[in-house]
């Protein structure tokens, strides 16, 4: 018995030896320019961009974890990969000492909540009444805290446009949909250099982020750039291959004239201010109460929004007002012609009326589903009975109808 | 909404003879004389798959009749009077083309043409 002891105690004492020989010391202990220990900067050397540089921010404050563990399974509990999810924003991207005020705005933001997506279809389809009004549950937030709120509008909602919101999390669905959503990151990430094995941060948001959402209903994002998605099927065929440029989620797009602002090299912030994107804490059903710029702003007016914010861009120089972009690039804002625009019989001409040429028109739109398929659910990832599929009789790329709202003529687009 | 398709103006006639512009869809105008017109869709009535009884460019007729549902409570398409006002600018425009025709540029609701008899 003494000898089986004394065995083990051996044993024992091999086993802690081993693993004390094992176990990596870090050579020093690493802090923040701050004075912060960050032990996670000893065995990672990715490199973000300056303004988040690793030897100010450290891995913590954002990614979470433990940084006073170097045993790996340690320091990573509660590790978070993608810090800008609005689950975990509050606590990492908003956390005191960095951008506190932000996560709260962008949550009520319309691309965070979908309100007006949400509400409308309700309305349309009769499930709440034809009065537009803020309700809790017209959110995405809501919904995906009560998976049990079934509704047949809801059920298209979640299946078809449940990837086109701030809280779609960022890499959790195959294909396409791998890219989109991830909250801040949504729109903030762009591609680092491979050495730095870290993506960057950037608040020049390119329009490719914006239009990984923006390319549905409307197309906006695509006529911006001077894409049409088109009925085409990927013909002319040219080589044995499709002749025509192809979106990430299979759709066929052909060339059309660019949005002059596009050709003048701006990209969406540069007209959009962060609180029309990302919120200003205020609840709104529906974008054009949170969109403010407007055209005359820049064009004939006094640099400022519908809402008395300065555009960020416009500055004065040598008496006039130009247009800097996010990239430094200084553009002349031309006023809008005195006698075509400003004339009497045209007074109640939105911009967009006369100066919108072409729009894609979706004629005889009309969705259908066959309840003996399934389909995933996009804001809880399962998949559950009832497969929707979208139509249309025909499309077109033409000068739009015109409408009046309000007392203002204004754009209608079918679809 | 805003197609973000920024670009040189549409020409006077694609808004002041287009009968899609004006809600009514795809088809023909014609004038009738008196202010009054007549519009023939080149657009089947009706939709029997869909279910719709109006062709599908269409969202009013010359009568006032909306056919579609729109987003907005404060949004809808032109009225028969609002109609015939744009169309009727469209008549002078087969002469004075645009701004820079001095009728056009100086151009009021009551002004009648002395050459042509509405």
């Amino acid at each position: 018995m003494k000898n089986w002891v004394i065995l083990g105690g051996v044993l024992l004492l091999f086993v802690v030896l081993v693993k004390e020989w094992r176990r990596q010391r870090a050579p020093q202990v690493f802090t923040t320019t701050s004075g912060q220990v960050e032990m996670c900067l000893f065995c990672h050397q990715e490199k973000p961009e300056k303004v988040h540089a690793r030897e100010v921010v450290g891995c913590s404050p954002c990614h979470l974890g433990d940084p006073l563990r170097t045993d790996k399974s340690l320091a990573h509990r509660g590790i978070v990969k993608n810090p800008g999810d609005l689950r975990v924003a509050d606590r990492t991207c908003g956390n005191p000492a960095c951008h506190p005020e932000i996560p709260s705005q962008v949550k009520k933001s319309l691309m965070a909540t979908n309100r007006g997506i949400i509400n409308t279809l309700r309305r349309y389809w009769g499930e709440i009444p034809d009065q537009p009004s803020v309700r809790l549950e017209d959110d995405v937030a809501y919904l995906l805290k009560h998976p049990e709120l079934k509704s047949t509008a809801l059920d298209y909602y979640r299946k078809l446009c449940g990837s086109c919101h701030l809280w779609f999390e960022k890499g959790k669905f195959p294909d396409f949909l791998k890219e989109k959503g991830g909250g801040c990151v949504a729109c903030h990430l762009v591609p680092g250099p491979k050495e730095a094995k870290h993506p960057r941060l950037t608040r020049k948001i390119p329009t490719k982020n914006c239009v990984r959402c923006h390319n549905r209903s409307g197309r906006i994002g695509l006529t911006y750039q001077g894409l049409y998605e088109d009925e085409g099927y990927g013909t002319p065929y040219l080589d044995g291959d499709f002749g025509e440029e192809m979106l990430p989620d299979g759709r066929f797009v052909r060339p059309i004239p660019p949005d002059v602002h596009f050709k003048a090299g701006l990209v969406c912030v540069d007209c959009h201010l962060k609180e029309e994107t990302m919120g200003e804490g205020k609840t709104y059903v529906h974008f054009e109460e949170s969109v403010e710029i407007t055209c005359v702003a820049c064009h004939g007016g006094d640099g400022k929004t519908a809402k008395g914010r300065m555009v960020p861009g416009i500055k004065k120089e040598k008496g006039k007002l130009v247009f800097k972009d996010k990239e430094g690039r200084t553009h002349p804002l031309k006023a809008p012609d005195p006698i075509k625009c400003r004339h009497p019989v045209h007074r109640r001409l939105s911009c967009q009326a006369c100066h919108a040429k072409r729009v894609p028109q979706c004629f005889g739109c009309h969705v259908r589903m066959d309840p003996r398929q399934r389909q995933t659910d996009k804001l809880t990832g399962k998949e559950t009975r009832g497969a929707w599929e979208e139509f249309k009789s025909y499309q077109r790329l033409t000068t739009p109808t015109l409408g009046v709202k309000g007392k203002e003529i204004v754009i209608l687009v079918p679809g | 909404m805003d197609p973000h398709a920024t670009g040189k103006a549409r020409s006077c006639l694609s808004c002041h003879a287009s009968p899609k512009t004006l809600g009514l869809g795809y088809g023909t105008l014609s004038y009738l004389g008196k202010g009054r017109w007549a519009f023939q869709s080149s657009e089947r009535s009706q939709s029997d798959l869909l279910g719709l009884d109006f062709p599908l460019s269409a969202l009013t007729n010359l009568k006032g009749e909306i056919f579609v549902n729109l987003s907005r409570e404060d949004l809808r398409p032109f009225n028969p009077e609002e109609m015939k006002r744009i169309l009727r600018v469209g008549l002078c425009l087969k002469c004075h083309q645009d701004f820079s025709d001095p009728v056009m540029m100086n151009w009021r609701p009551e002004m009648r043409c002395p050459v042509f008899k509405e």
